[in-house]
């Protein structure tokens, strides 16, 4: 599959330097996709969120920096999937992350129950989960976050060559885990 | 399935938030940053000036590494592995594996500084293949094979000479002599390796010849496995 949004960069650049001249315009687009973005991938849906809230506060912090740079959304982005990163990396050396089956499952029923979006895409959200962390968050910046390979490079802080390697891995794991039914199914949730 | 049209279909919905909640949850994050104490303030200030370290660490790596001094580079990069920065831990597993080859064709036994290298390259391989950023099955399987590197991309050396298997500590030779045992139906820790998650961590968890291995490798690093409970009569 080929990477077709290159084209697309400079528009969505426009876009998002538009939105800036707004604060309350540029989180009301950014925060869904931040806060779904991150509960794709985290090991603990509250972390997300607090990492989520945590992110935009720092923006608003440094909103001064935001209006001059050229794509303040990739950011917003870097600066949450390091958050969150960091957090997991230190309760993994504390050996207080449970990244277990069974409290990602219970952790899932409780992210569908507070978010449609979640519960909707609920063995999709399982089966990222369930990817290592490298190629989970090369594929939600590329799909769920509409990133292009140089933009997630530039996130991430790694080479072409290496975000293209992570895609290819992360879709073919992604397709099996996509082929085993999620062992958890919730009812829908309202966000609220 | 193809994963792409999943994946298409859930950017498609993801801005979709009722506006209530948007207003409520964006209304809240500003109350919170209006009535923060000085404690917050400068919580997310160094949330913000770590994450910048880290990329530097990892950079200062990097040039350290492209400078010929391995010893410096796996500093830095320990530093950004730690925070779980892209990249860092296989580059650090790399720069760790090579410096404890050149104490390979060094005479006598393996020394305590030796065992430590191995011991950390092994980690952080393992680390790196936990987190996707490699295969595993080149650098790890060949730690596994014999507990000491004798592959390495940036080494130029040939691989190491028959006979020098006996400088690994004699646990480890054990571990990784260990004949395949019906308790393990996967054949034991290489094999084990080759899985994905989720899969690979529930046979973790329920094999105790695997986790006897792993111990074995890296007694300070994993617990020893833990005793079977067996059901009451």
């Amino acid at each position: 599959m080929t990477d077709s949004n290159d084209h697309g960069d400079d528009d969505r650049g426009r876009q998002a330097r538009m939105r800036t001249a707004s604060q309350d315009e540029f989180f009301e687009y950014y925060y869904p996709r931040l806060v779904r973005f991150l509960t794709a991938q985290a090991s603990n849906t509250e972390w997300a969120e607090d990492v989520a809230a945590d992110a935009v506060v720092i923006a608003m912090d440094n909103w001064d920096t935001l209006l001059v740079i050229e794509r303040p959304d990739s950011w917003l982005f870097k600066v949450a999937v390091r958050m969150l990163r960091r957090r997991e990396a230190r309760a993994r050396e504390q050996c207080y992350l449970d990244e277990d089956l069974a409290s990602s499952g219970g952790d899932l029923l409780i992210a569908a129950a507070c978010d449609n979006w979640v519960s909707d895409h609920l063995d999709l959200v399982a089966a990222m989960r369930s990817l290592p962390r490298r190629q989970c968050e090369v594929i939600a910046l590329h799909y769920l976050a509409d990133y292009s390979v140089a933009e997630i490079a530039e996130i991430l802080g790694v080479d072409q060559g290496t975000v293209k390697s992570h895609l290819c891995r992360g879709r073919e794991s992604l397709r099996r885990a996509l082929s085993v039914p999620a062992a958890v199914s919730a009812p829908k949730g309202d966000m609220s | 399935m193809n994963p792409e049209n999943v994946l298409r279909h859930a950017r498609d919905t993801i801005e979709q938030m009722p506006s209530v909640a948007m207003a409520h949850r964006l209304a809240q994050i500003k109350a919170r940053r209006e009535t923060r104490d000085q404690r917050e303030i400068l919580r997310l200030r160094e949330e913000l000036d770590a994450i910048e370290l880290d990329e530097a660490a990892y950079r200062a790596g990097t040039r350290s590494e492209d400078e010929g001094d391995l010893r410096e580079a796996a500093r830095w990069y320990q530093a950004a592995a730690l925070s779980d920065f892209p990249g860092a831990s296989l580059k650090l597993a790399k720069a760790l594996d090579f410096l404890a080859s050149e104490y390979l064709y060094s005479p006598g036994p393996l020394t305590a500084q030796e065992a430590e290298l191995v011991s950390r390259a092994a980690h952080w391989y393992l680390t790196a293949f936990a987190a996707g950023e490699t295969d595993g099955e080149t650098e790890a399987d060949e730690l596994l094979d014999d507990f000491l590197p004798r592959h390495s991309p940036f080494r130029q050396k040939p691989l190491r000479a028959a006979g020098s298997r006996s400088r690994a500590p004699a646990s480890l030779q054990a571990a990784t002599r260990a004949e395949p045992d019906d308790r393990c139906p996967l054949g034991g820790l290489q094999n084990m390796l080759k899985l994905q998650d989720p899969e690979r961590h529930r046979h973790y968890g329920d094999c105790q010849r695997c986790q006897s291995e792993l111990h074995a490798m890296l007694p300070d690093l994993v617990p020893p496995p833990r005793p079977r409970v067996s059901p009451k009569a």
